[in-house]
């Protein structure tokens, strides 16, 4: 269990309990904030329902409008308007939007730099912080944090849900990407508690998709009463943000994730690939963030992605815009220029798949069903790409591409929040486990994983170390995660020092490192000096990860440069601990 | 062997409650039918709890613990027993098992009890052995479950670089613990010297092996103390007090690894020889290429020596794990994990 950072006052908080026979009041929702679009669910007593919005949506846009010093949300669209928000007014700039994918994220960042072509402001300075967001208010940016409009768009989503409940809502499990570092994770956790969400579990996509295909396989055993046979699914996830693959077994309701892999890829690439194919010079004809330029680019991205959508279904597509001031669009794109414009992006979607499968150890012919989902799963190509290397000529067709993740959470905060049901729709486990690697920095740059990738949870790891010097009394604890072998092409999580190392020749003195993550994917390292002899030494410290707020480009840097040869750790070579 | 004096433990719950589900020549039906009902009692019990803590219910197997209190029997003898299958269950029927097992041990179900999730990892460790088909047949040499596997009591071929306390002739003088308190420190329980780290100065060792005014400490291999190991979790032991005073008996417990390591053999070996005779080669077992299976490992010798470590390790966190039902809990290295209780 997730404890909360944060105290929110609010107005639910002073409600009395109320009764409903709708839901159980203490079962947990499920949300899923995509990209572009989110959605919310919750275990009804004998099914998952999507909820739905004023304007009668299950999908819903994820986006924060500032328009006229009032802030309203995707959630209604601003439907107590009496126009709702059109796509114009979302591109005009002042409409924040892509939070998921900014997020957590360091200036330096491709995907941050990608963003700064977006309506609204994105500034960066290089240098490994958060980069500046501002949204244009009455003729003024007005700046704010992903973190920020993520809380506001949270808290209409709660009012939603708790006026179709009528009760308070408390606890949520939300879908994350695969590919989401524990800095990211924590800020999405922030994010809910600034709303007055508690997290009770945050879910890899693929892994909410799994269970919810464990529950129907548990169904049609129930069905047909056949023998409890595994299947073996692959799952891939591609939204506007991320794209996601995994490998699930699954019997007897229960789901055990075999492997996860991610990307940072998503549809937001793929059409900011085709912006730049359309109008390559556009950064030269409109230099900075003026007023034309950000209309222009809402009229180039309105027309891309209409393009983009008709492509699914037409082999070509004749695209034809005005942007103002003389310039004129007028092409005719078709699905093989498409396809080569996007060949990174379709190579990066393969490659994970492949990493998904060898981690599995499986061969295309050991799966049963593919199960595509996510927007982007539309595209030919990616069809193409993902069911060829598979070997299958169609895809798993009992689940909706747009409702798996949502519905998948939902299941899961009802199982965590204790619900059972008598018809056995609940029996269901999801067996998770850790998308990377985690371990310290160590024996100079490199990085030593202790718990590695794919790793069931709850799990717990250790290894030892020791001294790099003569007489060294002090450790530096660089906790990083990642899949790179040096430290430094990892994310740094936190950093601590072990102090009163008993002074004795390099390579005596043996310090054991653990790592423990429990089933709240909490995680929390254990350092210190294993007992020497005849000597007391400190207690072992306990540091919940991640610790850093800001800036851990730099301060991974300055780490390195101040203690990384002083403080330094060796690994103890292939010498295990009992 | 003496029964366990103390409380049902964890492991021994889960390995009686999926026991009862796996057919088993030893057991009589009276119990497994009683087993089965007091299954169903806990079962139908817990489920109202859990729905009036709102999901903070207590572990199934605990429950059934609760309502059968003969614990002859019931200990589980090796990997195979934690999860509750056949020594030579086929990969399908260890997932199987594995399945079953953490649907009443998993968190997401039992709510986040330390205990149960400390024992949920150790249950993902097994399963992580008994799957990797090199680490299984690793254990299953040093275990007995092989047909070609050499005693490894006799086996002078592996290097015995571990150390082991013969708790059964220690009078807890704490000389070891004096000489090499790296490697070795007097246990709570009985006040007998154990050793908690393999990794120590060798010569320091020696030094306490020569000065042991019993002779209770002895340089092993690594597959000899997984096997040792197991024994200790076995047998019932008394305070070193009272065994000076006269009571208690005295066991040889390297004797008694080394016989039960000869009975699980001669268990493989009757299968083979009934399996042969029947000419059923068709049936699903990982013992059919058993023959072959001494073979696959063996190209890599470091590879293999550096399993048998970790089957090593593994068993003594076993043994930690399998006290927890004990009077006083064993002092971990690390601290449990905490739960964040709302």
């Amino acid at each position: 269990m997730t404890e909360q950072l944060y105290t929110v006052a609010s107005d639910s908080e002073t409600t009395g309990e109320d009764k409903s026979q709708m839901s159980f009041p203490d079962v947990a929702i499920g949300i899923d904030i995509g990209t572009s679009n989110c959605s919310v669910a919750v275990w009804t007593g004998h099914q998952v329902e999507l909820l739905k919005n004023t304007r009668n949506q299950k999908g819903m846009r994820s986006y924060v409008m500032f328009k006229d010093d009032s802030l309203s949300a995707g959630v209604t669209g601003g439907a107590t308007r009496e126009h709702g928000h059109e796509e114009r007014d979302i591109l005009s700039g002042s409409a924040i939007f892509n939070m998921k994918r900014l997020i957590g994220r360091m200036d330096t960042d491709e995907v941050v730099q990608a963003s700064k072509s977006l309506p609204f402001l994105v500034q960066t300075l290089g240098i490994g912080v958060r980069p500046f967001i501002a949204a244009l208010v009455n003729n003024m940016w007005r700046s704010t944090t992903p973190e920020e409009v993520l809380a506001i768009f949270l808290l209409e989503l709660k009012a939603l849900v708790e006026m179709h409940l009528k009760h308070p809502v408390r606890n949520a499990v939300l879908t994350i990407p695969v590919a989401f570092s524990r800095f990211q994770q924590t800020r999405i956790e922030r994010a809910c508690a600034m709303a007055g969400l508690h997290v009770l579990r945050l879910m890899p996509e693929p892994t909410a998709i799994a269970l919810l295909y464990a529950q129907q396989q548990q169904q049609l055993l129930h069905d047909n009463m056949g023998s409890g046979i595994e299947k073996i699914a692959l799952i891939f996830n591609m939204g506007a943000g991320y794209c996601d693959a995994a490998v699930a077994a699954t019997a007897g309701g229960v789901s055990q994730i075999r492997a996860l892999s991610g990307s940072t890829v998503g549809g937001e690439d793929i059409l900011q690939n085709v912006m730049r194919h359309l109008m390559p010079d556009f950064d030269s004809l409109y230099a900075g963030q003026t007023m034309d330029r950000i209309k222009s680019i809402g009229l180039l991205r309105m027309a891309t992605q209409d393009a983009i959508h008709k492509l699914a279904t037409q082999e070509h597509v004749e695209i034809n815009v005005d942007l103002g001031a003389g310039h004129k669009v007028s092409k005719i794109l078709d699905r093989g220029e498409f396809e080569k414009v996007n060949q990174s992006i379709f190579e990066k979607c393969e490659g994970i798949i492949k990493q998904c499968l060898a981690d599995a150890k499986l061969t295309p012919e050991d799966i049963n069903d593919v199960i595509l989902v996510g927007g982007c799963s539309r595209i030919p190509k990616i069809r193409s790409v993902v069911l060829g290397l598979c070997k299958k000529d169609d895809s798993y067709s009992g689940i909706d591409p747009l409702e798996a993740a949502v519905s998948g959470a939902a299941l899961e905060g009802a199982i965590a929040s204790g619900v059972s049901d008598p018809s056995g729709s609940l029996d269901l486990l999801t067996i998770q486990a850790t998308p990377m690697n985690l371990g310290i920095r160590a024996d100079g740059g490199n990085f030593a994983a202790i718990i590695p990738r794919n790793t069931a949870v709850p799990a717990r790891r250790d290894m030892l170390f020791t001294t790099t010097h003569d007489n060294q009394t002090e450790a530096l604890i660089a906790v990083y995660e990642g899949e790179g072998n040096q430290a430094e092409d990892n994310h740094l999580l936190g950093y601590f020092k072990i102090t009163g190392i008993p002074a004795a020749a390099k390579g005596t003195v043996e310090i054991n490192v653990c790592m423990d993550i429990d089933a709240g994917n909490v995680l929390r390292v254990f350092a210190g000096v294993v007992k020497p002899q005849g000597q007391a030494v400190p207690p072992f410290i306990e540091v919940r990860m991640p610790t850093l707020d800001d800036g851990h480009g730099w301060c991974g840097q300055a780490l390195a440069k101040m203690y990384g040869s002083t403080l330094d750790l060796a690994t103890i070579p292939k010498k295990l601990h009992p | 062997m003496a029964p366990l004096l103390s409380p049902p433990l964890l492991a021994d719950s889960v390995a009686k409650f999926h026991c009862s589900s796996t057919p088993t020549p030893c057991s009589g039906s009276v119990r497994r039918w009683a087993i089965t009902r007091f299954a169903g009692a806990g079962r139908r019990r817990d489920w109202h709890r859990r729905r009036r803590t709102s999901g903070r219910g207590v572990l199934t197997v605990s429950a059934v613990a609760a309502e059968s209190p003969s614990s002859g029997g019931g200990v589980a003898e090796d990997y195979y027993a934690v999860l509750g299958v056949m020594p030579d269950a086929t990969p399908q029927q260890i997932k199987k098992a594995y399945y079953n097992c953490m649907k009443a041990c998993h968190p997401d179900l039992s709510g986040n009890d330390p205990d149960v999730t400390n024992f949920c990892m150790f249950i993902n460790e097994v399963y992580t052995v008994l799957t990797d088909p090199i680490q299984r047949a690793v254990y299953d040499e040093i275990h007995g479950y092989a047909a070609t596997a050499t005693n490894p009591f006799f086996d002078d071929s592996a290097p015995r670089d571990h150390v082991f306390v013969d708790e059964f002739s220690c009078i807890g003088c704490k000389n070891c613990a004096n000489v090499c308190s790296k490697v070795f420190e007097i246990e709570e329980d009985f006040g007998r010297a154990r050793v908690y780290n393999q990794s120590g100065n060798a010569e320091l060792i020696q030094e306490a092996i020569d000065t042991c005014p019993v002779d209770c400490i002895h340089w092993t291999s690594a597959a000899q103390l997984s096997l040792l190991e197991d024994e200790m979790r076995r047998v019932e032991r008394v305070n070193v007090g009272l065994m000076l005073a006269g009571m208690g008996s005295s066991v040889d417990v390297f004797r008694m690894a080394s016989t039960r390591w000869e009975k699980r053999q001669a268990k493989v070996l009757e299968k083979v020889r009934r399996r042969v005779s029947q000419e059923d080669s068709g049936k699903g077992s990982s013992w059919s290429d058993v023959w072959g299976a001494p073979t696959r490992y063996r190209k890599n010798e470091d590879e293999a020596r550096e399993r048998a470590k970790r089957a090593a390790a593994a068993a003594r966190r076993w043994r930690e794990y399998s006290r927890k039902g004990a009077d006083k809990p064993p002092t971990f290295k690390l601290p449990e994990a905490v739960s964040n209780k709302e």
